[in-house]
């Protein structure tokens, strides 16, 4: 049983990684659309 | 011969193209962090060249030999996930600041002097221990393939790493880091095949090291357990995979010579973007490799030291083009290892320390013959420690790098997302992590031992969030501090932001896909055959 729950999770973590990485470019993209909208001129990357 | 002569022509190719960068180095900035101008695909290779070294190739190759594969993977789990917690939440911070060093970043986070030189020495410290570390595992290597002694080794070593890094600093290390990325890349996924065939063939191979006599439940999920095995109890074992994954993590998160890699970065996306193709190489390598070392316990079960079991395997079991890969990429990731560490451990005692305590800044001519004479000498005395010292590749790597999970862990992501962190909290923080982990691990020398779940690390890691959360109940927060960590926050537009966010959101369904196919490679090399009977 063990084993069957390893062989799932270790390919299955970067599933979860894919979720994680996701949610943290929603949430960048929104952080960038709210700068847009404070400030209209463009930033350029620091 | 052929092994010497593969490890000769890679020697020379490293050394070539740090001489060919020395001409291109014409500033601080590129001898730091590589001008600023890495692309996805070099600071994968960094990133992750960096990290391999002789204690993954030899140091864990040899404890999964001994029986603790399956463990080894469940740390890696929680361990690789570190790159992409890493870059969201300390990475892109660091990059954002324009430091040269990451004690420069949390100096300048806390406006003091104090907090950058305890990070400094931190940094000094951990870096060089881990670095005689790898310099050793690889100079084992070297004496082993080429037959000259192992203090001759070891010079050998030195002259080639030290040579390139001196010369071209960052950016002979980000090439040459992507160059061996591949090398050892190549050497592990080649391998596999035909150390399986040698084993007798897929699936008997792994079915046969799950089913051995003399490593009973090599292949189980827990490796082998009981009063005189390494491990315990099951439950033992993988808490011990778990804690020391997670402290993996954190190191992977915050070192000096991880996150570091980021400030190279060309932009904030390229830094995503690398951490993601690096969490996807680390998982996918050491897949492969630790099912095939598990296999050659099924061809020889008595190879002493356990550390020579993936070298052994390239001289003996594999046709010799393909061992040469292999030995030319193990002493690759060493050498990747060396040269990042001694480039880190140069820049922070030029940048952080000598500049420091001046009461003028160098001139960035100074600043670039400075930090190459400071190599020079960090170099020399690693040799020296590295030649009196016996070699010991894995516990000296883990204790040298998990230092850094307990004395930055806390404080690297604390400068990002608290606003109330004072520089007495940070500099405490560092000092109390530090020794908490130095603390716990002297205590095995009076013959108390710890339960799993108060490894060394942990003591290091509670001790360090209680001197932050205390300490910065004192001293006040600079405007200085509050513009600086304001700035930090501001997440950078790109020119061609759009064009950059619709490439890096296709990054998520990468990793996903990687995850269901390492699943399937999972189930079919691993499980299947396991369960066989």
């Amino acid at each position: 049983m063990g084993e069957l729950i390893f062989s799932l999770s270790y390919g299955g973590s970067l599933i979860v990684m894919g979720w994680i990485t996701k949610v943290f470019l929603v949430r960048m993209k929104r952080n960038q659309e709210e700068i847009k909208a404070k400030d209209p001129i463009e930033k350029v990357g620091m | 011969m052929a092994f010497l002569l593969g490890i000769i022509i890679s020697f020379c190719v490293y050394v070539s193209i740090g001489i060919f960068l020395f001409r291109k180095v014409k500033s601080s900035e590129e001898y730091y962090v590589s001008g600023r101008s890495g692309n996805t695909l070099m600071i994968t290779g960094t990133l992750v060249a960096s990290f391999l070294s002789t204690v993954s190739f030899m140091g864990e190759a040899g404890f999964s030999y001994e029986g603790y594969p399956i463990l080894l993977l469940i740390l890696v789990i929680f361990n690789a996930s570190g790159y992409i917690f890493g870059v969201f939440l300390f990475g892109r911070y660091l990059r954002r600041s324009k430091s040269l060093t990451v004690p420069e970043f949390f100096g300048n986070r806390f406006h003091s002097k104090k907090v950058r030189l305890a990070a400094a020495i931190t940094t000094i410290l951990g870096i060089a221990a881990y670095l005689v570390a790898v310099t050793q595992g690889a100079a084992v290597l070297l004496a082993e393939v080429s037959g000259v002694s192992y203090p001759m080794a070891l010079v050998i070593m030195w002259v080639v790493y030290s040579s390139f890094t001196i010369l071209s600093g960052a950016k002979g290390v980000m090439v040459n880091d992507t160059i061996m990325f591949f090398l050892f890349s190549i050497a592990t996924y080649l391998s596999f095949p035909y150390i399986i065939k040698s084993a007798g063939g897929f699936p008997d191979a792994v079915t046969k090291a799950a089913n051995l006599a003399e490593r009973p439940d090599l292949l189980s999920w827990h490796g082998i357990t009981g009063p005189a095995a390494t491990m315990g109890t099951p439950w033992e074992a993988l808490a011990w995979a778990v804690i020391m994954g997670l402290v993996w993590g954190i190191v992977i998160a915050v070192s000096p010579w991880q996150s570091s890699r980021y400030l190279m970065a060309r932009n904030e996306h390229v830094a995503i973007r690398a951490g993601v193709w690096a969490t996807i190489s680390i998982l996918t390598v050491y897949l492969f490799l630790h099912i095939s070392i598990s296999t050659i316990t099924t061809i020889k079960a008595d190879i002493a030291p356990t550390e020579k079991v993936f070298i052994w395997a390239a001289m003996n079991i594999v046709p010799t083009w393909l061992g040469v890969i292999i030995v030319s990429g193990i002493m690759a990731a060493a050498l990747s290892s060396c040269s990042s560490f001694l480039q880190i451990i140069g820049s922070s005692i030029t940048r952080d320390i000598m500049e420091q305590s001046r009461k003028k800044e160098y001139t960035d001519h100074h600043l670039l013959r400075a930090s190459r004479i400071s190599m020079v000498v960090i170099s020399l005395i690693i040799l020296l420690i590295g030649l009196f010292q016996p070699p010991a590749v894995m516990w000296i790597g883990y204790f040298a790098a998990t230092l850094f999970a307990a004395s930055w862990g806390p404080i690297a992501i604390s400068s990002v997302f608290s606003k109330k962190v004072t520089k007495e909290g940070a500099f405490w923080s560092i000092v109390f992590g530090f020794f908490g982990v130095i603390l716990g691990e002297s205590l095995g020398m009076f013959g108390i031992s710890l339960p799993v779940y108060l490894n060394p690390v942990i003591i290091g890691l509670i001790l360090s969030i209680g001197a932050l959360i205390i300490g910065s109940k004192y001293g006040t927060i600079t405007i200085e501090e509050r513009e600086f960590h304001a700035n930090i926050l501001q997440t950078p537009i790109e020119i061609d932001e759009q064009k950059e966010m619709n490439i890096t959101r296709r990054y998520p369904a990468y990793l996903m896909i990687s995850g269901v196919m390492i699943i399937m490679v999972t189930l079919v090399f691993y499980y299947w055959p396991i369960n066989m009977n």
